[in-house]
């Protein structure tokens, strides 16, 4: 039997890191986007789910700041892959936020991106994978 | 009057002027040719007016967070803590004071002028630690700091004059090439990301409430819509200056290349003037840009 191979740890480029930060930041605008779009239909700012996508908006708004900020220190084992998962799973959020109407739908998908966030933060692979999945299902596209 | 013709008559007086000088009794320098030491004295007076605001923009954010009504936000959203933005503000100032210094020691080394600084760029050295914490470009620029204060620390200590001042802009080349372009992307792209995510909280700040105004507050939204007008205004002007920022360090990047050229080639100061001067008054013209958008009202 072949050991299997230990993956390669690597830190991010800033490039990688920077680009990870514009794409919570674009899905943060999305998610704004549609929580002003509700009020403006009628929706009140203390409605619960008008104040959730608030809160989502907060929560990426902070994740995009902390990866611009200081961000040197995220080492993933295949550094490579967990992006290429997480940029597939962010770019899906977006698209299916953009010009969404059903709040609830938006939450969903706001929240799914929160918990991705979260993952990349364990930096374990596994985890990372999961939610990056989650992410693309919740968006409707399929894995 | 054109743009074209402006630069052109600078580039005429500086040549004539370091020409006449060497012609009558020899005292062009570097300074003379490239009005080092008056740059950096506009540079140290204007780019953290920039870099200042990194932190900046995390206090306004947090303005707009805590007046945002509670009943309309999470309970378990908090402001933001603006730590990491004031250290990367300060780590900032520290590297680009470096730089700075290092132009304005060409400068005042060319001219044979005492140095006068050795214990703050000793100081500087010593404290210019670098935080594993931040950005790659961040801690690059960074080291890159610390190393071009060592170079002239030890140029003060060797009581470097303008003889050897070749040996110091070629040995210094490539640490001034990566601390112009490590400053220019933390400017240019993470600092500008932070301005992006505070245009987003002005947004949703003000956005929300005009929304759901009432038909008989429409004179308070008309109060409203115009302080929303100037915030966004406001933001504008620091995005603007990112930008200027960025090719203030494209321009130094630019001016050291043409003085390592020069100096290899050994080239007159009438010559060396006459290369620097357009990307001399580019950079003139950059940082009072820069000086005149923060005196605007």
């Amino acid at each position: 039997m072949k050991p299997s191979a230990t993956p390669v740890t690597t830190t991010l480029t800033d490039d990688q890191m920077q680009a990870l930060a514009q794409s919570f930041h674009d899905i943060a605008f999305e998610i704004g986007q549609v929580r002003l779009d509700a009020i403006s239909a009628g929706s009140k700012l203390t409605d619960p789910s008008i104040v959730q996508l608030q809160g989502y908006v907060y929560s990426l708004m902070n994740t995009a700041a902390n990866f611009a900020l200081q961000a040197a220190n995220l080492t993933l084992a295949n550094a490579d892959q967990a992006v290429n998962e997480i940029s597939l799973a962010t770019k899906a959020a977006d698209d299916a936020l953009d010009e969404l109407k059903d709040v609830d739908k938006a939450v969903q998908i706001a929240s799914s991106v929160v918990v991705l966030a979260m993952a990349i933060s364990t930096k374990d692979l596994g985890q990372i994978a999961t939610a990056a999945k989650s992410v693309v299902t919740t968006a409707g596209f399929p894995v | 009057m054109s743009v074209t013709w402006v630069r052109r008559r600078l580039l005429v007086q500086i040549v004539t002027v370091a020409a006449l000088c060497a012609g009558i009794n020899g005292c062009v320098n570097l300074d003379d040719a490239a009005g080092l030491s008056k740059l950096a004295d506009e540079a140290r007076a204007v780019l953290p007016k920039v870099s200042s605001d990194v932190s900046g923009t995390c206090a306004r954010q947090n303005i707009l967070f805590e007046n945002t009504p509670a009943a309309e936000r999470p309970k378990t959203e908090q402001a933001q803590d603006c730590k990491p933005y004031q250290e990367l503000a300060d780590h900032l100032a520290k590297d680009q004071n470096a730089l700075i210094a290092y132009f304005d020691a060409l400068g005042k080394l060319s001219s044979n002028q005492p140095l006068g600084y050795d214990a703050v760029i000793n100081k500087n050295v010593t404290a210019s630690s670098t935080n594993t914490a931040f950005s790659a470009s961040a801690i690059t620029a960074g080291n890159d700091a610390q190393s071009l204060l060592k170079s002239l620390a030890d140029a003060a200590t060797a009581g470097y004059r303008e003889k050897q001042l070749s040996r110091l802009i070629e040995a210094n080349d490539a640490v001034v090439q990566s601390l112009t372009q490590s400053l220019k992307k933390v400017v240019t792209a993470d600092y500008t990301l932070l301005l992006s995510n505070e245009e987003l909280s002005l947004d949703t700040f003000y956005q929300g409430p005009m929304a759901s105004a009432q038909p008989n507050e429409r004179l308070t939204l008309i109060l409203v819509q115009r302080q929303y007008a100037n915030d966004k205004s406001a933001l504008q002007v620091r995005k603007e200056d990112a930008t200027s920022y960025g090719k203030v360090m494209d321009d130094l990047a630019t001016l050291h290349a043409k003085l390592k050229l020069e100096a290899e080639k050994k080239a007159s100061m009438v010559e060396v003037a006459r290369q620097v001067a357009p990307v001399v008054e580019s950079l003139k013209t950059t940082l009072s840009d820069i000086q005149s958008r923060s005196n605007q009202p």
